[in-house]
C-alpha cells in the first residue's frame, strides 16, 4: 500500500492559491523530502496531509485514509501517525518523562519510556523540566512524543531549524534509526544537506507546484553541467581568462560543458605557476545548485 | 492497523488528562496565589474586623465573608485555567500538539474542567475549615 497519495491538490485562501495542483505519492518505509522556498506551499501541503486543513480541490490519502475523518476512525488513524510540528509546542512545567508518559497513554501500542529516552538520547535529562532544556533537546523531546506511539507514518516539518550542527546530526541519527525500522517519513526542510543525507526521494515545490520529483542524485544531475570546484590558495596568480570569470570568494566554481578541456587549462596554469591543486573537485552540481536552478525565477517561468 | 476498539477508554483518557492538568496548575504559582493565597489573605484581614462585632452578627458576617472568598477563589482558578491559560496554550501551539494525537477534544477539555473544579473545591474547603476553626476558637 502506498503511504501517501496526493492527487491534483489545490488550496486557496480567498483569491490566493497556495497549492496549485500538486500530485505525488510516497512509498512506505522511505524518507521523502519536500523542499522549496518560503511560500512554495510546503507547510500548507503537509498540514493538509496531517488533517489540520481542508483541501480546496483534489484528493489526499494517508495510510489509506482521509486525514479529515473524525470520530473513532479519525482517532484510530491519528494513532498510526506521528508529528513534529514546525515549532516546538510543549508544556514547560512537565518533565521529559512526564510528557512521554502522558502522550504515550493515548496510544494502543507504545514504546517503553526508557527505549524512547535512549532513542532520542535524553536518558540523562529524563527528570528535567522541559522549560529548562535547550532548543535542540526540546526538539528531541518533540520527536520522542512523535514516535512513542510507534507510528507507521511520521511527518517532520522543518525538524532541525534553529539547531546547532551537532544537535542536527543527533536528530538525523534518530530519524535514520526510525526509517531502518520501517517508518515512513515525510520531511520538509530548508537544509539541502539534510535532504541529501536522509531522503531517498526529493520533491521540490515552487509557486505551489511540483518543480521536480526525483532521487537526490538524479536531482543533482538535473542541475545542469558537471562542475569543477577549486579553492584558490592565498596569493595564487590570476587564472587564465576562460576561468577567471568563475571565481567568487576565492573559489573557482565552473559549470563545464567540456571537463577535459577546462581541466587541461587549469592544470596547465597550475604547472606553469607551481600551484598545488589539492582540493580540486569535479562532479555533478550540488543539490543546492540543482535546487537553485529549479526554483530560480527563470526556471519557473519556463516550466 | 490498530482497531479503534484498542484505543484507551474513557477512564484512562480523563484520568491522564486530570493528572496532567493538576500537575500544570500545581506547578504554576499564580494558580495557587489567586485560588488560595489571595482569598486566604483577604479572609485573615476580615477575621480581624469580625472580632470586634457581637457574637451572632460575627457568625453571620464570617459566613458571608467565607462564602464570598470561596467564590473569588473559584473564579480566579476558572479564569486562570480557561480564559487565560487556554489562550496561551493555543498561541504556543500546545492545542495543535494535542490535536495531532488520538486524544478526543472532549478529553482535553474534560481534564481541564475537572482539574479546575478540584482545585477550586480544595481551596474552598481550606477557607471553610479556617473559618470554622476560627469561629470555634473565639
Amino acid at each position: 500500500m502506498t503511504a501517501i497519495v496526493v492527487e491534483e491538490l489545490v488550496k486557496r485562501y480567498g483569491g490566493f492559491t497556495a497549492v496549485a495542483g500538486v500530485s505525488f505519492t510516497a512509498a512506505p518505509g522511505e524518507v521523502t523530502a519536500l523542499l522549496g522556498p518560503n511560500g512554495a506551499g510546503k507547510t500548507t501541503t503537509i498540514e493538509i496531509l496531517e488533517g489540520f486543513q481542508d483541501p480546496s480541490e483534489g484528493t489526499v490519502r494517508v495510510l489509506g485514509a482521509d486525514p479529515r475523518a473524525g470520530g473513532r476512525a479519525g482517532r484510530s488513524w491519528r494513532a498510526r501517525i506521528g508529528l513534529v510540528l514546525q515549532s516546538t509546542s510543549l508544556d514547560a512545567q512537565l518533565t521529559v518523562t512526564e510528557a512521554l508518559t502522558l502522550f504515550g497513554g493515548l496510544y494502543p501500542e507504545r514504546q517503553r519510556i526508557g527505549e524512547v529516552l535512549d532513542a532520542i538520547d535524553m536518558a540523562d535529562d529524563a527528570r528535567t523540566r522541559i522549560g529548562a532544556l535547550s532548543g535542540g533537546q526540546r526538539r528531541r523531546v518533540d520527536l520522542g512524543i512523535a514516535i512513542i506511539g510507534q507510528p507507521e507514518m511520521l511527518f517532520l516539518d522543518e525538524p532541525t531549524t534553529g539547531l546547532d550542527p551537532e544537535a542536527r546530526r543527533r536528530l538525523w541519527a534518530v530519524i535514520e534509526n526510525l526509517t531502518a525500522g520501517g517508518t515512513t517519513v515525510l520531511l520538509t526542510t530548508h537544509y539541502l544537506d539534510e535532504a541529501q543525507r536522509l531522503a531517498r526521494r526529493v520533491i521540490v515545490l515552487a509557486d505551489g507546484r511540483v518543480a521536480a520529483d526525483a532521487s537526490p542524485d538524479k536531482l543533482r544531475a538535473m542541475g545542469g553541467a558537471p562542475v569543477i570546484r577549486y579553492r584558490l590558495p592565498a596569493g595564487a596568480p590570476d587564472l587564465p581568462a576562460g576561468l577567471a570569470g568563475h571565481v567568487a570568494d576565492g573559489e573557482l566554481t565552473l559549470p563545464s560543458a567540456d571537463v577535459t578541456a577546462d581541466l587541461a587549462l587549469l592544470t596547465g596554469w597550475a604547472r606553469d605557476n607551481h600551484v598545488d591543486l589539492t582540493g580540486l573537485e569535479v562532479g555533478p552540481p550540488s543539490l543546492e545548485d540543482a535546487y537553485l536552478a529549479l526554483t530560480s525565477e527563470g526556471a519557473l517561468n519556463h516550466g | 492497523m490498530d482497531d479503534a476498539s484498542t484505543l484507551p477508554g474513557l477512564v484512562p483518557v480523563i484520568g491522564g488528562q486530570l493528572r496532567y492538568q493538576l500537575t500544570l496548575l500545581m506547578r504554576t504559582p499564580r494558580t495557587l496565589m489567586a485560588g488560595l493565597i489571595l482569598p486566604g489573605a483577604l479572609l485573615a484581614l476580615q477575621l480581624g474586623r469580625v472580632q470586634h462585632i457581637g457574637q451572632g452578627a460575627a457568625a453571620d458576617l464570617l459566613a458571608a465573608r467565607v462564602a464570598g472568598l470561596v467564590v473569588l477563589g473559584a473564579m480566579s482558578v476558572a479564569y486562570l485555567t480557561h480564559a487565560s491559560s487556554l489562550i496561551v496554550a493555543r498561541e504556543d501551539g500546545i492545542l495543535r500538539r494535542w490535536r495531532a494525537t488520538p486524544l478526543p477534544a472532549w478529553g482535553y477539555f474534560a481534564g481541564r474542567i475537572a482539574a479546575a473544579v478540584l482545585i477550586a473545591d480544595v481551596a474552598a474547603l481550606i477557607l471553610v475549615l479556617v473559618g470554622v476553626a476560627w469561629r470555634a476558637c473565639t
